[in-house]
């Protein structure tokens, strides 16, 4: 049996930030074109959908109270466990990757432009190393001291709707252009930590806080809707496909004062406040990779620095090797497919356990 | 120490390492050429790049004894050559210093540059990583170089000034300013066409006039307004914050102060009979009352409607003539299409368009 040291405290923080980093980062409005103006209302069937797994994660963590999800795909899956649970790691990995690129790429590109890329990823990944090495319960509490940021980021945001032209999102083009309902899927993959850490650490939150979490989840997904609204409203709905980052560059246009002194000052701010809640994220995946991998192998304690070591090791290899193209090409893919797995294993391990009994503690 | 105390030390002497790793390439300012404004022309085919370069230390004029007053604040550099980005590289070529292009506080273009591929060019320098989307686009009514290279002796640079000048609410009368990222985005978006501030030196006084605008249909200049047509295009969008208007009354010239306006804007739909309703409340104070007009209630009722004809002539002119050009920087399109008017595009330069003014006066003048 496995303890995780989260308490409901220190897991709701973790679960914000990295959903809000998710949200932030992999912005559909660059990632599929085609998507319009109404794709901020699409987060709304993505959030029912989370929303309904996280009972389904809820009823898992009741029948096998401080049972990791890996051990409970084992023993209700059988042999398909043992694929699906490595297949998951993996996929997870792959997002970890996907998710330092596009932040390091970011970084690269608008901050630190003279610098090598992987000189970048390399501070990223050993920032976000450090902080994994440390455990979840440091993740919990680090993430509780940046929570400061979420409110911080509220208010850069309430001032970028100064920015915004309401004509852009004007409520007719909800039921004038239904499209955007065949699209349901688009935001699926950014509920994917929430997917992630309620399966690998939320088996003691989910029993005791059920209606925190949902709240926090709510908070969040509410918090990105109200992004999205923005980035639409200000550059419109054939102007926000220009943009690689939209939210940042959403930050690029919001004026504090119109003086010089604070041209920048805005989007310097979102730089701080997207960059804690990202290695936040990425520390936590990390840490959900490595310890996988150590259940899975059966590894000991001991060794579990070292398979750290070598997932970022190996994070770092994926990320600095591929170029823009294979980026380009196998981001969307990826996110798609790692949205879609995360969601279906889970289900499937709760199909699992319909037929079997609750487990004693 | 144990393992781990050496691992977390490795740590963080790696990433000291790291950061001063990034010392390698460390350009001090007085290395750096600044630009703080970019002109672009187009000269028979050839882009002209001009370039404005602060003196570095005259590059914020203070009262500092560092500041070099004998020296000039700026020195204009102009370059052609077949495309933007040779010009960029020839001008880079051409200074000593490292050209920093992120800083750019104002971007001019000439009409002819307008005319001919102006999204290409915009979308280059918003591509540059560190140049603000907030950066302000200007139209020169001759050339670009002219106005880069024209110096006023002001105490501090003219692109930081022509951008306060541009930013500061009570001048936003005659001319309006429009940022880069709002130019870019009305052009992709191809509804509301965008619009450009006309600049050009007033050598008299040494400074620069900033008034009227140039319209676009997408990314083609089609059409200018003049000063006052301009000051009606802000009444039209809400940008006119405070200023003066005169009217004629009587063939004298009858004036106000802190004129406001608010306007609305509504498309009315009539099955085959859609029109646009333009609604403005403008409200003034007295300033120019010319003789023969006595202190008398009827005096206040005469140029009230005065007021309210003469504005909902001006306003329509100046819609036809938007329309008769087929351009659109005031939203009309827009609204057609939330409207619900499928060819919004064809119907535009022929919807009838229907002006209500209603003007009041805010207050009593002290004298009369």
């Amino acid at each position: 049996m496995q303890r995780t040291h989260l308490t409901s405290k220190l897991f709701m923080p973790v679960l914000l930030l990295s959903l809000l980093t998710f949200g932030l980062s992999f912005n559909r409005y660059v990632i599929t074109p085609s998507v319009g103006v109404n794709a901020y209302l699409v987060i709304l069937i993505g959030f029912l959908i989370a929303i309904f797994s996280l009972f389904v994660i809820k009823s898992l963590a009741v029948k096998y109270p401080d049972q990791t999800i890996i051990h409970m795909g084992n023993k209700l899956l059988g042999p398909l466990g043992k694929i699906g649970a490595p297949v998951w790691l993996i996929i997870i990995f792959l997002l970890t990757a996907l998710l330092t690129r596009r932040v390091t790429d970011e970084v690269a590109t608008i901050i630190l432009f003279r610098t090598p890329r992987f000189v970048t990823t390399l501070a990223f990944l050993l920032i976000a190393g450090y902080m994994a090495s440390l455990g979840e319960e440091a993740l919990g509490r680090l993430s509780s001291a940046l929570m400061i940021m979420v409110p911080l980021f509220l208010m850069l945001l309430l001032i970028s709707y100064r920015q915004v032209n309401f004509l852009n999102i004007h409520p007719v083009n909800i039921h004038r252009d239904l499209g955007y309902l065949k699209k349901w899927d688009l935001w699926l993959l950014i509920f994917t930590p929430v997917w992630v850490f309620g399966a690998f650490y939320g088996n003691e939150s989910l029993r005791n806080n059920f209606k925190g979490i949902i709240l926090t989840i709510t908070g969040g997904a509410l918090i990105l809707g109200a992004t999205y609204l923005a980035v639409a409203g200000a550059f419109g709905p054939k102007g926000n496909i220009r943009y690689e980052w939209p939210v940042m560059s959403l930050m690029n246009i919001t004026e504090l004062a119109p003086n010089y002194l604070f041209q920048n000052f805005i989007t310097t701010f979102f730089f701080l406040v997207f960059l804690s809640f990202a290695l936040v994220n990425v520390a936590g995946f990390i840490i959900v990779i490595s310890k996988g991998f150590s259940e899975f192998l059966g590894a000991r304690d001991s060794r579990s620095k070292l398979i750290l070591l070598l997932i970022i090791t190996a994070l770092f290899i994926l990320t600095a090797s591929t170029t823009l193209i294979n980026y380009k090409e196998t981001a969307d893919p990826v996110l798609k497919v790692g949205g879609f797995y995360t969601f279906g294993y889970v289900l499937l391990i709760w199909f699992g356990s319909l037929f079997h009994g609750k487990e004693q503690r | 120490m144990s393992l781990l105390k050496h691992a977390r030390l490795g740590l963080i002497f790696s990433l000291m390492l790291l950061c001063l790793s990034g010392c390698w390439d460390v350009i001090p300012i007085e290395d750096r050429a600044q630009v703080l404004v970019i002109g672009v022309d187009r000269n028979e085919g050839r882009i002209r790049l001009s370039a404005q370069i602060p003196t570095i230390k005259n590059l914020i004029q203070t009262v500092s004894p560092f500041t070099d007053r004998k020296k000039p604040i700026f020195k204009p550099f102009v370059v052609e050559g077949k495309s933007l980005i040779e010009t960029m590289q020839r001008l880079e070529d051409r200074i000593f210093q490292s050209m920093v292009v992120g800083n750019v506080k104002l971007i001019i273009i000439s009409p002819q540059a307008a005319e001919d591929d102006l999204l290409n060019i915009l979308t280059i320098f918003l591509r540059q990583p560190t140049l603000s989307y907030q950066t302000l686009v200007m139209c020169s009514e001759n050339s670009a170089a002219e106005i880069v290279r024209f110096e006023a002796p002001f105490e501090l640079q003219p692109g930081l000034m022509i951008g306060k000048q541009q930013a500061s609410p009570l001048k936003l009368t005659r001319s309006f300013p429009i940022k880069l990222w709002e130019l870019v985005a009305r052009i992709d978006n191809g509804i509301t066409d965008p619009y450009l501030p006309v600049i050009k030196p007033d050598r008299d006084n040494q400074s620069y006039i900033i008034e009227g605008l140039k319209l676009f249909r997408r990314d083609k200049i089609v059409a200018s307004l003049n000063p006052d047509e301009s000051y009606l295009f802000g009444v039209l969008t809400g940008k006119v914050e405070e200023g003066y208007k005169e009217i004629t009354v009587q063939n004298q010239e009858v004036g106000f102060s802190k004129v406001r306006y608010k306007t609305r804007i509504r498309i009315i739909r009539n099955r085959n009979h859609d029109r646009i309703q333009v609604e403005i409340k403008a409200s003034g104070t007295l300033l120019q009352i010319p003789k023969g007009f006595p202190n008398r209630v009827a005096t206040y009722k005469s140029i009230k409607t005065e007021m309210e004809k003469q504005l909902k002539r001006q306003i329509l002119a100046l819609v036809k003539k938007m329309q008769l050009q087929n351009t659109d920087p005031v939203g009309f399109r827009k609204r057609m299409e939330i409207a619900g008017i499928k060819d919004w595009e064809k119907v535009y330069p022929l919807i009838p368009v229907d002006i209500k003014v209603r003007f009041k006066f805010r207050n009593l003048s002290p004298a009369y």
